[in-house]
């Protein structure tokens, strides 16, 4: 018996399944003659008594406040019963802002030489070499060039070096109201990236930790040294803790590569940004973006990586500065955004008021350039403890078929992109008890400059393990150019935009960093015809169906409506009917990143009076002539019209945008005799 | 995790809010813990704590029993736990490490191992961990909570266990790897 067998039967004993008589006279024999395991079971059984046995955390009576709620639900018809307070009062008297320093304060230790940069590698550097993704005519820009222009610099870049000055404000009102950090990065295609946060504040005490921070990718490792998030809050100690990783997997986003700050593809991808206008940066011509926070946030992701920074309310504005012959970043900012809400949100966070004028963040470069960064700057130092391993194996592309048994699909051609590496996850465990666990056969990886592609493949496991997850009401299915179907995600906090593709005779998961359009392009290179998936695969509720809209609507035994209009870059992912209800459930999502902006659910029932409230603090208000209610925690509108309920819910949505949305609503136009309903899943049932 | 009296579920189905509050109390400290794990911040899980038992007021008319009454309950907590973080995520990032109050010195120690061993685990491993070996279910009623097949989650506890099992040996043998 092999070691990791043993451990699983240990695992599985552990968890209460019955091995069979030959499994544990196995077990025990193996134990026997094996220190490492013995020690593995050792270790388990201390780990499970020290969790059950450790004193319980606290845990507060929520009996009163719950019920209270309940009954404000179960009894309110339209009256406003005495809610928790959600927000504190804001403290009387707050001291006003300094009027805004200089930018740069005082030229400290680190500055020094980024000033000799500035003078060495800004002038003489390579940004005024040209460059094929150019943009030659001088006519006013447009949005779509702008997004274009990135998309071509991004699949084009090989090399990239730059230094910014970070300013920020309020990070801990009122001891710490302006910090100075420098922000270094350099990129090698497709995959080398340095990042270093140095910070140059000067701290009111010796307690307070400096945000210093270095993540370095060098392909298959990783490393970042940051100090952690402070316990007991800001101004004390922060342990530094220091991560590396091995066999990583390519572009893999447990192991982040925040390549926006160089090309900012993922920013221009969730959407075209406003034009605010051209002028001149740093000497160079450039364009003004702006875009919400929630947008550009991959912008923001080296301060996502440790060390501590103030947080930004999701509407805040981020005003952008593109170079426009390289449409690199040059300057970016954040601006508060005006309304009582933000206002609101300060509070919370004991921020001092925030004028929407003045930036609370500001990035700016002092070099930028697309020379080589210098050998070594991407050594992941070997002394530096190992601590963890994405489990990948490495394979030539040529030895593919031989590791996998099989050649894999592969597209005909990925858009420029170039065959980057191909790897083998970590082989699935032998498991009698059930099917093995879900991981691709393969995974190959297509890439240039910062744009990649992944091409996840799986054939061995086809059986009852869904090969890549559910598919959620997120997923939308969507026809490709060769007549197939796929089903697309957006991009997500874990992965790049996702196409599922159910062929007969193996199931791909593509992935890339790229606009969805690409993905779709590359799909279409690729020699396999979608099939719906398996009704099994969707993650509904038993009974539930999936359909599309047309044919919900047909089968819904009710008028159903829909909104004539959504918010800039939302679609509609998903339809569930539920023919029990029977009730109709349906998902909208930005189409290219659920980070830049919540869900929508519309949820139909007929009714003939509005349920009960179940939380305190609900609103009465009017919606479409009807008396409706708004439930600012769950960010809920709903509402009855017509003999049927109608629910609206997105996470953080203001009542306003929901009655905007609300006043959109529509029938669904009855579909006309000659379209036919388009395939969806119940059909392959 | 323990099964209702039916005769109380039946009543809070049927709106009883003494029969519901009965759940309540039954349920709190699970639904607490388990909100406290997802979100690793104390002031959240209460807010999801209450979201969550409100959810399941509000939807207790169509719980058809496909699953545990537990089961279902976390299954809703999850989601609340979910969309609080999707609300929050700026904010998570400076409290993951949000102290306890310990109550001896060693206690605190090693709760802080067993924290930080824990944040080293894969969410995709910790959930099912944190059902099986917390809060002592079965790999079905975990599966049932998390939405996977029972083959995923034995497999992913197991890889839960080692992983932990060998973050916890290093900590404990600094420096021996």
């Amino acid at each position: 018996m092999r070691c990791e067998r043993c451990q699983q039967l240990i695992s599985l004993r552990m968890d209460g399944e019955h091995l069979t008589a030959r499994q544990l006279a196995a077990m025990e024999g193996h134990l026997r003659s094996c220190p490492v395991c013995r020690a593995f079971r050792e270790r388990a059984h201390g780990l499970r008594a020290a969790i059950r046995i450790r004193p319980a955390e606290p845990v507060p009576d929520l009996v009163e406040r719950v019920m209270a709620a309940v009954a404000a639900e179960a009894a309110a018809s339209g009256g406003l019963p005495a809610g928790r307070e959600e927000v504190s009062e804001r403290p009387a008297a707050v001291t006003p802002l300094r009027p805004r320093p200089p930018l740069l304060p005082r030229l400290s230790r680190s500055l020094a030489p980024v000033a000799a940069a500035l003078v060495v590698g800004f002038v003489a550097g390579s940004l005024a070499v040209g460059g094929p993704w150019q943009r030659t005519a001088t006519a006013p820009i447009a949005a779509a060039d702008v997004r274009a222009g990135v998309l071509r610099a991004a699949s084009r870049l090989d090399s990239y070096q730059a230094t910014f000055t970070v300013t920020e404000k309020n990070l801990d009102f009122p001891a710490v109201t302006q910090r100075t950090l420098i922000l270094s990065v350099a990129f090698r295609s497709p995959e080398r990236f340095r990042l270093e946060v140095d910070d140059l504040t000067d701290y009111p005490g010796a307690g307070w930790t400096p945000t210093d921070l270095t993540l370095v990718v060098n392909r298959s490792r990783w490393s970042l040294s940051a100090p952690s998030a402070c316990p007991g809050g800001l101004g004390r100690t922060c342990p530094r803790f220091t991560t590396v990783v091995r066999d990583r997997a390519p572009f893999s986003r447990n192991t982040p590569m925040p390549t926006d700050v160089v090309v900012p593809l993922e920013t221009l991808a969730a959407g075209d940004p406003v034009l605010l206008g051209e002028g001149t940066v740093l000497g160079r011509e450039a364009v003004q973006l702006e875009l919400p926070y929630e947008r550009a946030r991959p912008l923001f992701a080296f301060t996502e990586l440790g060390g501590t920074w103030r947080p930004f309310f999701p509407r805040d504005r981020v005003v952008l500065w593109l170079d426009t012959a390289t449409w690199l970043p040059l300057e970016w900012r954040v601006y508060p955004a005006p309304g009582r809400e933000r206002n609101l949100w300060e509070q919370r966070f004991e921020l001092p008021p925030e004028p929407p004028a003045r930036p609370i963040l500001e990035v700016r470069a002092v070099t930028v350039s697309r020379r080589p960064p210098p050998r070594g700057a991407f050594r992941i130092a070997v002394e530096d403890a190992e601590r963890g391993t994405e489990g990948v194996r490495r394979i030539a592309p040529g030895a593919l078929e031989d590791a996998v048994g099989y050649q894999p699909v592969a597209p005909e051609s990925v858009d420029g992109l170039e065959l980057y590496e191909a790897v083998v996850p970590e082989p699935p465990e032998p498991r009698p008890e059930g099917p093995a666990p879900a991981v691709p056969d393969a995974i190959v990886t297509y890439a240039r400059g910062v744009s990649w592609v992944k091409v996840a493949e799986d054939r061995v496991a086809r059986g009852e393990e869904l090969p890549f997850g559910p598919i959620g009401p997120l997923m939308e299915e969507v026809r490709l150019p060769n007549g197939g179907v796929a089903y697309y995600q957006p991009a997500t906090e874990e992965a790049g935009r996702r196409l599922l593709i159910h062929g007969a005779a193996t199931d791909l998961m593509l992935e890339t960093n790229l606009p969805r359009e690409e993905l779709i392009q590359v799909a279409a290179r690729i020699p396999v015809v979608g099939r719906p998936a398996p009704p099994a695969w969707f993650a509904t509720d038993p009974g539930v169906l999936r359909l599309p809209l047309e044919e919900a609507a047909a089968r819904a035994g009710f008028p159903v409506l829909v909104p004539s209009s959504l918010p800039e870059s939302y679609g509609l992912s998903s339809v569930e009917l539920d023919p029990e209800g029977p009730s109709l459930t349906l998902f909208f999502r930005p189409e290219d990143s659920l980070l830049a902006g919540a869900p929508i659910r519309l949820f139909l029932q007929p009714a003939r009076a509005l349920p009960p409230s179940t939380v305190a603090g609900a609103q009465s208000v009017e919606v479409r002539d009807a008396e409706g209610r708004f439930v600012p925690q769950r960010s809920q509108l709903e509402w009855v019209e017509a003999g049927l309920y109608v629910s609206l819910d997105a996470p953080g949505a203001t009542l306003e945008e929901l009655m905007g949305l609300a006043r959109t609503l529509e029938p669904v136009a009855a579909p006309s005799p000659e379209a036919s309903p388009s395939p969806g899943p119940a059909e392959a049932a | 995790m323990q099964d209702p009296d039916p005769r109380t579920l039946a009543r809070a189905r049927q709106g009883d809010l003494h029969a519901f509050e009965e759940l309540v109390r039954m349920y709190q400290a699970d639904v607490y813990r388990f909100a406290r794990h997802l979100t690793r911040d104390r002031t959240l899980a209460e807010d999801v704590a209450q979201e969550t038992f409100l959810r399941a007021f509000r939807f207790l008319s169509s719980f058809r029993g496909d699953s545990k009454f537990p089961s279902w309950l976390l299954r809703i907590c999850r989601n609340c736990s979910m969309d609080a973080l999707r609300a929050r995520r700026t904010l998570l990032a400076r409290e993951e490490l949000e102290p306890r109050a310990p109550t001896a010195v060693a206690d605190a120690v090693a709760r802080a191992e067993l924290h930080a061993a824990l944040a080293s685990v894969e969410e995709e491993h910790r959930e099912p961990f944190l059902l099986i070996e917390v809060f002592g279910m079965s790999y079905r009623e975990a599966a049932d909570v998390l939405g996977l097949k029972v083959g995923t989650v034995k497999s992913r506890m197991h890889r839960a266990r080692k992983a932990l099992c060998r973050a916890l040996e290093v900590e404990g043998d600094a420096g021996e790897v």
